[in-house]
């Protein structure tokens, strides 16, 4: 009967110059690799969801909660690159803040700023209707999408909830809608 | 016996020279612990259409399929197939309605006649529903006066859940 100790005894007592053949190995390797490379993808796809206005010719009038307040953020970017954000609650302006660009720049530092400040105010409000100006790059509009979204690393915003539960959140403005789509 | 161990058996037969193969072994097996690593298996690709390059984000999540348009410097895609131009960062007038400046016809066409095989799809499997999702893959460097005709033109269309492509900034 076939003993596998004996026989590498055997091999390695007898015959010093024994290997292994690795030749099988090589060649299942040198299928093996082209196989991969086709099917791998070095950049990593991810995605940014967000919601466009469906036309429609009927008015749908929803329900109103008196306890929720009518909350609107609005961010307004000109031509010039300047940043206008108006926060509308019950349909009355409460806030509007005008950042001018920095040579032709966005003022991107003070925008996270006062959308932190605006948070902190409504913590609870997830939604922003984001009009970009026709000459605002697709880049720049994703950035301000990340900053919309979330805010430094570590910020939370705490909040009472309806039930009267105390809860975090971590995130700025989430929900974001093109504002100038069907205009 | 594969082709490879043959030459190397007849090399090692004629001459008594032996290749050593066994670093050569330890970086395939690098690379393919690597390559498998790497390994995707979903269908959503970075397509190399006309050079698009795209943007990256740091707050993005991981991909979910729906249906992809492109917009790259050169064109207007859905899936593989071109729907529209785009010359000199504008797009060609020939493809937009003359009585709405933000229409592009051939393009809600296309997405309209996707959106009808999800319908027929889904009489014959409930399973299968229209969701209006659509997954944009655009050029970075891309203006929002185009982008904006391209997602009106969507919306007409029934798509209203807009899913933006980007690559991970967070690395």
């Amino acid at each position: 009967m076939f003993n596998l100790k004996d026989f590498i005894e055997e091999q390695s007592e007898g015959d010093t110059d024994w290997e292994i053949d690795l030749s099988p190995l090589l060649a299942l390797m040198v299928t093996l690799i082209p196989v991969l490379l086709l099917q791998t993808s070095f950049a990593t796809l991810q995605m940014l969801e967000t919601t466009l206005p469906i036309l429609s010719d009927s008015k749908v009038e929803e329900p109103k909660d008196k306890n929720k307040i009518d909350f609107n953020l609005k961010i307004v970017v000109d031509k010039t690159n300047s940043i206008k954000l108006m926060v509308n609650v019950n349909d009355k302006v409460v806030d509007k803040v005008d950042l001018k660009s920095d040579q032709g720049k966005f003022d991107l530092v003070n925008f996270k700023k006062e959308l932190v400040k605006i948070k902190e105010k409504y913590p609870k409000e997830v939604n922003a209707k984001l009009t970009p100006s026709d000459t605002m790059s697709y880049e720049s509009i994703v950035t301000f999408l990340d900053i919309l979204r979330k805010p430094d690393k570590g910020r939370t915003f705490r909040f009472i909830d309806e039930k009267g539960e105390k809860l975090e959140s971590e995130v700025l403005f989430p929900n974001i809608v093109f504002g100038n789509i069907s205009e | 016996m594969s082709a490879i161990s043959e030459v190397i058996k007849k090399a090692k037969k004629d001459t008594g020279f032996a290749l050593q193969l066994t670093a050569m072994v330890d970086m395939f097996t690098i690379m393919i612990v690597f390559l498998l690593k790497s390994y995707d298996t979903s269908t959503l690709e970075v397509k190399n259409v006309d050079n698009l390059v795209l943007p990256a984000s740091i707050s993005a999540e991981a991909p979910e399929e729906a249906l992809l348009m492109l917009v790259s410097q050169k064109g207007i895609f859905v899936g593989d197939k071109k729907v529209a131009d785009i010359v000199d960062g504008k797009v060609d007038l020939a493809f937009i309605s003359k009585d709405d400046e933000d229409y592009i016809k051939p393009l809600f066409d296309e997405l309209n006649a996707e959106a009808k095989k999800i319908e027929e799809i889904s009489k014959r499997n409930p399973a299968v529903k229209f969701e209006g999702q659509i997954f944009m893959q655009a050029d970075k460097a891309l203006s929002y006066a185009i982008l904006k005709k391209v997602l009106y033109t969507a919306t007409m269309a029934g798509y209203g859940d807009l899913r933006l492509a980007t690559l991970d900034g967070k690395k």
